[in-house]
């Protein structure tokens, strides 16, 4: 708007900076009020080290504006998943003569939905004596290589009155062994000059498991999620922001497809978890934007414990860089710890007495770093493209908490994303 | 894509709503919001209600006392000082007490001790504002709103139909003119600009496609007293009213800084032509003489007057 190609004064620098300070000046605020219409599709590409494991995955997301006050938002997505998961671990025998045993394991109940039997007991010199000794784990895999597409939509209607915004979700994913259904309620009030948001979620998801490793079998699995959240902007450049969630799943935990092995008897036999599970999660968020260098550093700490006795740390950073006509940079790293369920050995003696056990890495103590690249361009007002990598370390020696060591299932991944977003 | 449009009445000015949109339904629900909005600030701000924000400070004010305010009036406070500032002194929104001996509609002018005992009680260099907190140093003081908040309600009136999704509106309060985009076909709005010597003529018209219009000048209300013209820019330091330019005008993308930069240049008298220059925005003024000056697309309206 300037009359002229000299640069603002300093006097119509203090002037605007000080307008736009006002609530609800265009720069600022957001009202409660329905989303443009948009429609985003993209495409992600998994990879795990080693082969192991890739996803391929198609979504979409598309927001119409319905009337004044409600909009709803579809999204969809597809994930083509192959390649092996490892099963259950295996201890390596090392004896003083220099032999290794790498026990092969007699039952192996496989994914791929057959069960089959090993020959004779393998043979496996006595450990007690002295001379051998168990001196490192293996993972064994599962050699058939599964693939399975999973198919997923959802809507939320959300409904805009003056500070209030009240929003109902229902969705669907199904696999070939796996069926979900779900539902949320959310309202997020704000207050105080919309200095304030308030949040408060529920959500319920009904999920049916049908291990296809099992004839006549089906588990079914509950859980309730309630959140309560508050963001409050410290000014015009800040906001902090705390998310409260408490999780309650009860039913078929159990993975079938994960194994324990048993030293006792040299068997794999499947794992077992609870059958309730309560997840506290706490997220808390600090943004600062940077007006003069047009960026936005956000930093999150979360915090999660349930009573499997698995606690985690989450320390991540991002930071959003605008580099001008249009293109945009955004760098992030992140920093994961988790301790181990009480029922997690990497294989079992015996089985222990309560009947839980798991040696499913997931549920091993262990730490990962992670790092990610976008790269953003709005090619016009209506289009707009994004690019991003990211690479995932995990390991065991990361964790913060005491664990047993997991190294053996350490891996890595390599997420490749390109999406398109269009403004219509 | 539908007109729709609204006039009401607000802030003592008349107002207008023009908005497009696919949806008529959607249009007239956003003119209503933006309208409510307007409606709000007045009820707010105005120094006319008992029952407004800015009643209960001067009651304060008039106690000498402090106060804590929300984070809305707070930000118009930092706006007012910032504006102050900039001005060296001359935009001051404790200077709205001189208009209890400054009455336009009275056809008398104040004796110099009834403004000198008022010019005792004026000045922001008085007020301790450390947000959330203001205080008055000295009893008696009154703060008014009236020279920014018209603009701010025009901005915000603004940011609810972008919010809403409207990309081609005009809104007009009373003169001040924020505009949302051009003309669904794209072609700019036509803003006439009053001829501030011959209110009944427009000097020209303006193109615009956004941004916002907002004037200055004494041909709104005024005083003439034996042929002399008093304007309703009262300075704050002599308690007179300016003299200098009789009108000036300024385009800026928010028409809060447009009518501040209006005000402020109307206040510095001639110096203000220099100081409009520097701030590099399009701008038009008018001395006492009739004189026209001016940068920018306002520049091109110093010629002849148009007939309406």
């Amino acid at each position: 708007m300037a009359a002229t190609d000299q640069p603002p004064s300093k006097t119509l620098t203090a002037l605007t900076s000080a307008a736009l300070a006002l609530p609800g000046m265009p720069q600022t605020g957001v009202a409660a009020t329905p989303e443009e219409r948009d429609w985003e599709v993209g495409y992600f590409y998994y990879e795990e080290g080693d082969d192991r494991m890739t996803v391929e995955s198609l979504n979409q997301s598309l927001v119409v504006p319905l009337g004044d006050r409600l909009d709803i938002r579809l999204n969809g997505v597809r994930d083509t998943i192959s390649g092996a998961s490892p099963i259950y671990n295996v201890p390596q025998i090392r004896c003083e003569d220099g032999r290794v045993f790498d026990a092969p394991v007699r039952t192996v109940s496989g994914a791929s939905g057959s069960t089959s039997t090993g020959g004779p007991p393998p043979e496996r010199p006595p450990l007690n004596d002295g001379s051998c000794g168990i001196s490192s784990v293996r993972q064994v895999m599962l050699e058939s290589t599964f693939e399975d597409i999973r198919t997923a939509g959802d809507f939320k209607l959300s409904y805009y009155r003056d500070d209030t915004t009240l929003s109902f979700g229902a969705g669907l994913s199904r696999e070939k062994d796996y069926d979900s259904d779900f539902f949320s309620l959310d309202l997020r009030q704000e207050m105080n000059q919309k200095l304030t948001t308030l949040a408060v979620g529920y959500s319920l998801a009904s999920d049916t498991f049908t291990p296809l490793n099992k004839t006549n079998f089906s588990g079914d699995k509950e859980t309730h999620q309630l959140l309560v959240g508050v963001t409050q902007v410290l000014s015009k450049n800040d906001f902090i922001q705390a998310n409260l969630t408490y999780g309650d799943s009860s039913g078929y935990l159990t993975d079938p497809y994960k194994n324990v092995y048993l030293l006792s008897t040299n068997e794999a036999i499947e794992e077992s978890r609870p059958e309730a599970r309560r997840q506290w999660n706490l997220l808390t968020r600090y943004v600062h934007y940077f007006p003069g260098l047009k960026s936005a550093l956000h930093l999150d700490y979360r915090y999660s414990r349930d009573d499997w006795g698995i606690s985690a740390h989450t320390v991540e950073t991002f930071w959003i860089q605008s580099l001008g006509q249009g293109w945009q940079l955004v760098p992030r790293l992140r920093y994961y710890s988790q301790g181990q369920a009480d029922f997690y050995q990497s294989y079992f003696e015996d089985l222990p007495a309560d009947g839980y056990y798991s040696s499913d890495y997931r549920l091993a103590g262990f730490g990962a770093l992670s790092g990610a690249l976008k790269l953003t361009k709005q090619i016009t007002d209506q289009v707009r493209l994004d690019a991003g990598v990211e690479f995932y370390d995990r390991q065991s020696h990361y964790a913060l908490n005491d664990h047993d060591d997991s190294s053996y299932a350490d891996y890595g991944f390599t997420i490749y994303s390109l999406s398109v977003d269009f403004a219509f | 894509m539908q007109l729709h449009r609204v006039a009401f009445r607000a802030m003592g000015s008349p107002c207008e709503l023009q908005l497009y949109s696919d949806d008529p339904r959607r249009a007239e629900a956003v003119c209503r919001r933006a309208a409510e909005d307007v409606l709000r600030l007045e009820r707010r701000y105005s120094r006319y209600l008992d029952d407004s924000l800015t009643a209960a400070i001067n009651r304060v004010a008039a106690q000498g006392g402090s106060l804590e305010v929300d984070a809305e009036t707070a930000a118009l406070l930092d706006y007012a000082e910032t504006c102050y500032r900039e001005s060296d002194g001359l935009f001051d929104i404790t200077s709205g007490a001189l208009r209890q001996v400054w009455r336009f509609d009275s056809g008398r002018l104040p004796k110099q001790a009834e403004i000198d005992r008022l010019l005792a009680r004026i000045g922001w260099d008085k007020v301790r504002w450390r947000r959330p907190r203001l205080g008055f140093r000295v009893p008696g003081m009154a703060l008014d709103f009236g020279g920014i908040g018209k603009e701010y309600a025009a901005d915000r009136a603004a940011a609810i139909c972008l919010e809403a999704g409207i990309r081609h509106g005009l809104i007009n309060l009373g003169g001040d003119v924020r505009v949302i985009g051009p003309l669904p076909d794209g072609s700019p709005w036509q803003v006439g600009m009053q001829d501030p010597q011959r209110p009944d003529r427009l000097l020209g018209g303006l193109l615009l496609s956004g941004g916002a219009l907002a004037s200055s000048g004494d041909y709104a209300r005024c005083l003439e007293i034996d042929g002399r013209r008093y304007g309703h820019i009262l300075s704050p330091k002599t308690g007179w009213p300016v003299e200098g330019l009789a009108a000036v005008s300024v385009l800026a993308d928010a028409c809060l800084v447009a009518g501040s930069a209006c005000t402020i240049a109307m206040l510095k008298g001639r110096e203000g032509i220099p100081w409009l220059e520097g701030l590099g925005l399009s701008h038009l003024w008018i001395d006492a003489a009739g004189n026209r000056g001016g940068a920018g697309g306002l520049a091109g309206l110093t010629g002849a007057t148009r007939a309406t």
